[in-house]
């Protein structure tokens, strides 16, 4: 009997189950699009959050790249569909295109840098990189606007039918769509065998090596597709809000997305979304209520998460999820 | 079949130095195609370096490394393992996060040039599932497939560390003392495994535990201060005055 040898595939799922995840999450955008219909121009700005929490889950959560300065990618992708709407073209999607691109390459680039060194030296590398593009963004003011930031965006209704108006309906199905899709992609990514070899780098370098794998190589590609997807998340801020800053480079930036990251929980795509919610929607009401001490309460969130919850709030959730459907059994 | 074909890994005159400090001078050593050769010598012999030079981890002063009759010297650990050169280490190190299959899977994923696959799901890549249920089975593990490494008994995590280096169908495997750390009543499962391994498999046992080395291997290279003090079978290498009086005498007096 061979066939009772072999140990049992896993049940393939039909496409309708597989797209379970994605379906959830577009039902969840809809239910904020309902729930702030006053706001939409911070629940397109909770999704935007999200992409990019998104693309420092894949470079950090499962490469194990650490980086203080992932705004660089969001920034420069910013700054490349903004200036390629006013230059070039106002059309939406080639915008993306060119955010994509631009990050894709700021990531390649510096990653000859970053992942050829390790540790504090690593992290201050991303750091320092970030900080020198916004040098260079606040100095080539003709190109950027410098301290006033980049206005003048005008972009071209999408799909050549939605104009984005006033209330921000358009921009906010704009970047919902551009989210539930780049999550369906990073969701098969990371359960690919190049995801999977991620995995295997973070864990152990020196390991995947002695097996045959190109750690360096592997490590450049994955940073480049995290630093596309910044950058598309970039693109989106740069044409929704029609306006670049400065701060989309900076180092405060930089560390809040690597906040809402933690918060969430690292490794799991999921935990990048929930902890962007999370983050958001505290500091919209936390200001509101006390513009000036908001951030100590996110400190005292970041604090109870780092040291009662390991992976974060969605690592906790499981949690409950497991122990409850042990004790229901 | 002629001479240079059956010659599976060829070393000559293999040279590094730590600053001043001569690790591994002149070393010459030959793996024939299915050898079940040993490497052993007093701490501080310089095995470890040796294996580090032979992998790829680190480069040598001077000297020059053949892997099935094409010069390896300057490609690094990952292009020589792919071309067929793998180690398993001493101490061990698997994926933790991982099921015991996916370890496995990770593995031969490396080898294969399927690692930069990103569209379908590592778990549905075609032919897998059969290769990391042959790999699991050399070892025994076959029926531990979805568990997580951390059910594993440590002699149990040695297999498995082995079956990482075996997964992907070497033609040299650098055996980096494999019954490590395992208790005694562990360590004849790991013995069996080692004995289990491919005919064809060109073999180099780095041991401390000189049971192992007689029971394992039919021929012996003694490491000391870095260069080899000489070769031979086990009975030779045994009745050699030199090696009771630095090796022999003191392990089998202690242990």
């Amino acid at each position: 009997m061979e066939q009772v040898l072999v140990t049992p595939k896993p049940r393939r799922l039909s496409l309708a189950g597989s797209l379970l995840p994605e379906g959830f999450l577009l039902l969840a955008g809809l239910l904020l699009f309902y729930a702030m219909p006053e706001d939409l121009g911070f629940a397109t700005r909770i999704l935007i959050g999200g992409l990019f929490a998104l693309s420092l889950d894949l470079v950090l959560g499962y490469a194990g790249i650490v980086t203080l300065g992932h705004a660089a990618m969001f920034g420069v992708g910013a700054y490349a569909a903004g200036i390629f709407a006013i230059q070039v073209s106002g059309e939406p999607f080639l915008g993306l295109a060119v955010g994509a691109v631009a990050g894709a390459i700021v990531a390649a680039g510096s990653g000859v840098l970053v992942l050829r060194s390790h540790g504090l030296t690593s992290v201050m590398i991303t750091l320092a990189i970030a900080q020198l593009l916004a040098e260079v963004a606040s100095k080539w003011r003709s190109l950027t606007g410098g301290d006033d930031g980049l206005s003048g965006i005008a972009m071209s209704p999408l799909l050549g039918r939605f104009e984005f108006d006033f209330l921000g309906q358009t921009g906010f199905f704009y970047a919902l769509t551009v989210l539930v899709l780049s999550f369906a992609v990073l969701r098969r990514l990371v359960r690919s065998p190049f995801g999977l070899t991620c995995v295997g780098i973070r864990e152990d370098r020196e390991r995947m090596a002695a097996l045959g794998c190109r750690v360096n190589r592997h490590l450049t590609i994955v940073y480049a597709i995290g630093g596309a997807i910044a950058g598309i998340a970039g693109a989106l801020s740069a044409q929704i809000t029609q306006v670049v800053g400065l701060t989309s480079l900076g180092f405060a930036h930089s560390a809040e997305v690597l906040v809402m990251l933690v918060l969430g929980g690292t490794g799991r795509l999921w935990g990048a979304l929930a902890g962007t919610l999370v983050f958001m929607v505290v500091h919209h009401f936390a200001a509101a209520v006390d513009p000036f001490r908001w951030m100590f309460v996110i400190g005292a969130l970041l604090l109870v998460v780092v040291l009662f919850m390991r992976g974060g709030i969605t690592g906790a959730l499981l949690m409950v999820m497991r122990s409850h459907s042990r004790s229901v059994k | 079949m002629s001479m240079t074909e059956q010659i599976a890994l060829e070393v000559m005159g293999l040279n590094r130095a730590f600053g001043a400090l001569q690790v591994t001078s002149n070393v010459d050593l030959t793996l024939r195609r299915g050898a079940r050769a040993a490497l052993i010598g007093p701490n501080g012999a310089g095995k470890t370096t040796l294996i580090n030079l032979v992998s790829g981890a680190l480069r040598p002063s001077s000297g020059r490394i053949s892997l099935m009759g094409r010069d390896v010297t300057s490609l690094g650990q990952a292009e020589r393992a792919r071309l067929g050169l793998l180690r398993s280490f001493q101490i061990t190190r698997l994926f933790k996060p991982m099921t015991i299959g996916d370890n496995v899977r990770l593995a031969i994923l490396q080898s294969s040039g399927r690692r930069l696959r990103m569209w379908r799901d590592a778990r549905s890549e075609p032919n897998l599932d059969e290769q990391v249920f042959a790999a699991l089975k050399t070892v025994g593990l076959q029926d531990r497939e979805s568990a997580g490494v951390a059910t594993l008994a440590y002699g149990e995590q040695r297999l498995l560390e082995l079956a990482l280096a075996l997964a992907t169908k070497p033609s040299v495997l650098l055996l980096d003392e494999p019954a490590a750390g395992v208790p005694q009543s562990e360590s004849d499962v790991i013995v069996k495994a080692v004995e289990r391994l491919p005919e064809d498999l060109a073999v180099l046992l780095i041991e401390h535990d000189m049971d192992l080395v007689f029971r394992l291997a039919n021929e012996i290279t003694v490491l000391v201060a870095g260069s080899v003090l000489m070769r031979g079978t086990p009975q030779e290498v045994e009745a050699d005055e030199r090696v009771q009086r630095l090796y022999l005498g003191e392990k089998h007096g202690t242990h």
